[in-house]
């Protein structure tokens, strides 16, 4: 089997060197770059390959190995070969930027599909086939019908989601031109459309691998990373007959579109998750036949009170950064004060009510510190953008603004929920497992979300310091 | 008469393999720190000034090193065959830390201020790939560290002891209940610990709302939560104890005992099985009234207040409609408070369906034997309660006693008052059970404890709540009483006693002040004084709903005793009979 494996890795590295070469000039020239391909490949084949039970899994493990090989290889091993020393200042990534897309996208996603494919098409080469990860949320009907249904709405409200922090015209119009046309209305049209057959295709990609509405949340996260480098830097250029830029200036243009295909996609993984868990607890776990020892309801209150514990100690964090960088009053003025005192009184009810939620969606995926850890600094970095960049101003009356010069200005906030997140997840998997600790989560009931959160939050935490510098 | 010390190992293995992995995380983050300084002497330096370009850079990169691995160590499980989770989580593990240490603490500690704006973080982004690459290489080899070295059984349960320790809890009260949650938690991951509770219901029964229950505010199954939904490791057992051997060791089991065992173990006995009723040697008394005591009790006291409405509906000899209309409750303390005015309250609102009974045929009497009732409250409660009460028409019969009782009626002093309903909550007693123990008692007939809970005569026999002696501290002579707030929180004490007595720690005395007391006396109305301060009328009533919902012991419980509340404000009484009541005691009366 580990023959095989290997063999299937090898060919979707080469297949995939073969796409991120042509989408970024490799710097090593085409006859280092396909070999070291199937090489890296081979070594995923190897190291990764048994996590690839899904599409959904293969790709967001695909990306992940993908982001690691190319810290490892053009800004680490591949300079300190040729003797430029290691290349990991800011200038440096810059002009590697090109090649974090390529690895993410061109090699990484490739790789991690091919992987699959593979698997699925020729049985003999990959044990993808034969042995198919069972559903995380149960398929309550067939799955196409599932993603055209439950990832359709999902897909248009993730679009509506998607328009609150863009400029809608000139967007509008530019999306509009994807198909020759330059009226906003048939550019709105569109875009509700892709949002459509992106979440139909979340919903097909993923649906074996979301193990709860929390971290649908995330996963759909990751997801729109990728849409985001495949849409308005990739797609969208080739669709409007320019030329593919993937150069630091491109993406400075579109962050506010990352973040947007951020929240995108965590709508999209929300909403999926959520019908099927109501649908759930509807029609299959109120059968006397599949009852549980506790209901939903005892179950999310208690998610409620420790998330709300959790929510606490991480805001006491959070607190730290709060009054290192001064933004107390501003806190303070969304009930119409500048006292300091206020905003550490309102930052605290925020951080119980986002520690409530994040109990009620997490406190069945928090099967080791580390695990809870992830999910609370992902969960910390969904708030930020949701929080910190668009409620908050929101609330202020401000115009919502996600641009990349609004995101540096926060990014102090963005530390702050990290640290939150921390507190969080680990208060509430501690408080769980305090609970219970026979029936705490297992890890093989949630999947193998750590290249989900290696990624999601990588990206984001890196993203504005190497464009915004 | 304890397990040996071997039972128990578990606990220590599992605390010496997380220092083992703790050790191996620190010395595998410092290598790797290790190899980041060679690495870097290999090129330029990735900062101004260098991480490592003098002695304190390389200290620092060495503790930031050994800090992740640590705190990775501490954080992750290892599982065998898991090295791609350990290299991912080992990156998320990375940014963390450069959040925590390079942006927060080293700044702060070089020059006062964090480096949390994108300006200056972005000085450091060199750092941020050194850690996230430390922490996915730390990961992996901590991965495979832990795999050969055997570190990572993190997921394998415990093996079976050799011998068990067996602690038998006889009675399922508060007290009981306590205990067994308390030891349920001790020993949650110590299969050397076998947790018995011999219960003769198989649910906890909320006592201070039984009368809720009898005047049909809310449903039975409301206020009783089921044992087995209390604990995880617990064994419940449905039946009662005949005797106790104390030679072997073991408990004998009453006939008929829901149990595969006849007999049960125990290194340790205790003792929780509260009180019965107690009619003073009077066996007309107890032939002739109801009891308050339990669930059914209540249960059975709605059902026959429903069914003497519906015989007297249609009855026509007033003295016969009279007496099946009086209803009588005996002893004026908060048990009986409770009932008369919920009784009251339950009988006057069922009046509109039946129209042949007039409000002046209906009596609710209270007969006490002093002159204000609640003698647990201030006076000025107790005679608050008792004015508002008999405007709302409950009669009192004050500084009387019963004296005897028959068929269908009492004997009040030397008058004897015709009534089909009378209920005794005059006296109380420890269950009899305790006789069977062989230790001696008080003149009560309580178990002596010491202030740990534990037999001051036999070491491995325990007790808490209504049946146990224990002696307030500072206070010589004096013991605490058998409230259920005082059983519920010895109950606690003893759990963790008991707990402590098995791994050779030290016990804990019991030491409680009382909170105060609350009584409902009917619709929006009650008295309680709580901390030393007295509440009465809507305020107490609001604070009796809040505090008794609240120590209900149960969520789900919680919420349907709170809808119950609510439906009970927009619908009338429920008077559906759920238990039939044969007419011999009918003939009894006319005979």
């Amino acid at each position: 089997m580990t023959r095989n494996r290997l063999l299937a890795g090898a060919i979707a590295g080469v297949l995939g060197g073969c796409v991120s070469g042509l989408l970024a000039a490799p710097a090593t020239g085409w006859p280092v770059h396909l070999p070291m391909s199937g090489v890296l490949g081979l070594l995923f084949g190897l190291g990764f390959g048994a996590r690839v039970r899904t599409a959904g899994s293969g790709l967001m493990w695909g990306q992940a190995y993908g982001i690691l090989w190319w810290l490892l290889g053009p800004l680490t091993l591949v300079p300190l070969v040729d003797g430029r020393g290691l290349q990991w200042t800011v200038p440096a990534i810059q002009s590697s930027f090109p090649h974090l897309l390529a690895h993410m996208v061109g090699f990484g996603a490739v790789l991690g599909l091919a992987m699959y494919g593979l698997g699925r098409l020729l049985p003999f080469i990959s044990d993808a086939a034969k042995s198919p990860a069972e559903p995380s949320v149960p398929e309550l009907v067939p799955p196409l019908v599932q993603a055209l249904v439950v990832g359709g709405v999902g897909g248009l409200l993730g679009a509506w989601v998607f328009l609150w922090g863009i400029e809608t015209a000139g967007f509008f119009s530019v999306v509009a031109g994807m198909v020759g046309m330059g009226s906003p209305a048939a550019g709105g049209l569109l875009h509700y459309l892709i949002g459509l057959v992106i979440a139909m295709t979340f919903a097909l990609l993923f649906h074996r691998d979301v193990g709860g509405t929390g971290s649908a949340l995330i996963w759909g996260m990751g997801y729109g990373v990728l849409w985001w480098i495949l849409g308005p830097l990739t797609l969208l250029p080739l669709f409007t007959d320019s030329p593919v830029h993937w150069t630091v200036e491109a993406a400075r243009a579109s962050f506010s579109s990352l973040v947007a295909h951020l929240l995108y996609g965590a709508v999209v993984g929300l909403v999926y998750a959520l019908v099927n868990r109501l649908w759930m607890i509807l029609f299959v776990d109120s059968d006397p036949l599949s009852r549980t020892r506790e209901g939903a309801g005892t179950r999310s209150v208690r998610g409620v009170l420790i998330g709300q514990a959790g929510g606490i100690l991480g805001g006491i964090l959070f607190t730290f950064v709060m009054y290192g960088v001064g933004a107390l009053p501003s806190v303070a003025s969304l009930v119409g004060s500048r006292s300091p005192l206020v905003g550490v009184l309102v930052h605290f009810a925020i951080s119980i009510l986002i520690g409530s939620s994040f109990g009620l969606l997490f406190q069945r995926q928090a099967y080791s510190p580390g695990a809870g850890m992830g999910w609370g600094v992902s969960y910390g970095v969904l708030w930020w953008l949701l929080g910190a960049l668009t409620l908050f101003p929101a609330l202020l009356r401000h115009p919502v603004d996600w641009s990349l010069a609004a995101a540096s200005a926060s990014y102090a906030s963005l530390i702050g929920h990290l640290f939150y997140g921390v507190g969080l997840g680990l208060l509430l998997q501690h408080l769980v497992s305090r609970y219970d600790s026979a029936r705490q989560p297992r890890q093989h009931d949630t999947g193998s979300p750590e290249a989900l959160w290696a990624g999601t939050v990588l990206v984001v935490v890196i993203l504005p310091l190497v464009l915004a510098g | 008469m304890e397990a040996p010390p071997g039972g128990r190992t578990g606990t220590r293995g599992a605390g010496s393999a997380v220092t083992r992995r703790l050790i191996a995380g620190l010395l595998i983050g410092l290598a790797v720190a290790g190899l980041e300084a060679i690495l870097m002497t290999l090129g330029p330096p990735v900062t101004p000034g260098g991480i490592v370009r003098n002695a304190g850079g390389a200290m620092r990169l060495l503790a930031a090193g050994a800090s992740l691995g640590a705190a990775y160590a501490l954080l992750f499980r290892p599982t065998p065959g898991s090295h791609p989770e350990n290299v991912m989580g080992g990156v998320v593990m990375g940014v963390v830390t450069w959040a925590v240490l390079a942006l927060s603490l080293f700044p702060i500690l070089d020059t006062g201020a964090p480096m949390w704006h994108v300006g200056t973080a972005a000085r450091i982004v060199p750092e941020l790939v050194a850690y996230v690459l430390h922490g996915s290489l730390t990961g992996f080899l901590y991965g495979l560290v832990c795999e050969r070295l055997r570190l990572a059984p993190a997921e394998m349960p415990s093996p079976e002891p050799a011998a068990k320790t067996n602690v038998v809890i006889v009675g399922g009260g508060y007290a009981g209940v306590s205990a067994a949650e308390a030891l349920d938690k001790a020993f949650a991951d110590d299969p050397g610990v076998d947790v018995w509770l011999i219960s003769k219901t198989n649910y906890l029964v909320h006592t201070p709302m039984l009368s809720e229950v009898s005047s049909s505010a809310v449903s039975p199954q409301h206020i009783s939560p089921p044992l087995r939904s209390f604990f995880r490791r617990v064994h419940v057992v449905q039946g009662e104890v005949a005797s106790v051997d104390w030679a072997r060791g073991r408990v004998d089991l009453s006939p008929g005992v829901r149990s595969p065992h006849s007999s049960l173990a125990f290194d340790h006995l205790l003792i929780t099985t509260g009180c019965v009723p107690s009619f003073f040697g009077n066996r007309d008394i107890e032939a002739h009234t109801l009891t308050f005591k339990s669930l059914q009790d209540s249960v059975r006291l709605r059902n026959q207040i429903i069914d003497r409405f519906e015989r007297a509906d249609f009855e026509q000899e007033p003295a016969t409609k009279r007496r099946l209309l009086t209803f009588v409750v005996v002893g004026g303390g908060f048990a009986g408070v409770e009932l008369i005015g919920g009784l009251n309250d339950f009988g006057r609102g069922m009046l509109p369906y039946y129209p042949n009974i007039a409000p002046d045929d209906v009596r609710f009497v209270l007969v006490h034997p002093r002159d204000v009732i609640l003698p647990e409250l201030s006076e000025s409660l107790g005679r608050f309660a008792q004015e508002k009460m008999a405007a709302r028409g409950v009669e009192f019969i004050a500084n009387t006693r019963v004296t005897g009782a028959a068929p269908g009626m009492i004997l009040i002093g030397d008058e004897r008052l015709a009534a089909d309903t009378v209920v005794w909550t005059a006296g109380n007693q420890p269950n009899p059970i305790v006789h069977a123990l062989g230790v001696e008692l008080t003149r009560r007939g309580q178990i002596p404890v010491s202030s740990d809970l534990r037999s001051v005569e036999n070491p491995a026999l325990w007790a808490a709540g209504d049946c146990a002696r224990i002696a307030i501290p500072d206070d010589a002579g004096s013991f605490y009483p058998p409230t259920a707030q005082h059983a519920f929180r010895e109950g606690k004490l003893l759990g963790r006693n008991v707990a402590a007595a098995i791994r050779g720690r030290p016990l804990q005395p019991f030491d409680f002040k009382t909170l105060g007391s609350l009584a409902a006396l009917g619709h929006q109305l009650a008295v309680a004084e709580v901390l030393g301060h007295r509440f009465s009328g809507f305020l107490a009533w609001i604070m009796w709903r809040a505090i008794y919902l609240s120590k209900l012991p149960n969520l789900e419980k919680r919420l349907r005793v709170l809808l119950d509340w609510v439906l009970d404000v927009f619908f009338p009484p429920d008077i559906v009979q759920t238990m039939s009541f044969d007419t011999e005691s009918e003939r009894d009366v006319q005979s």
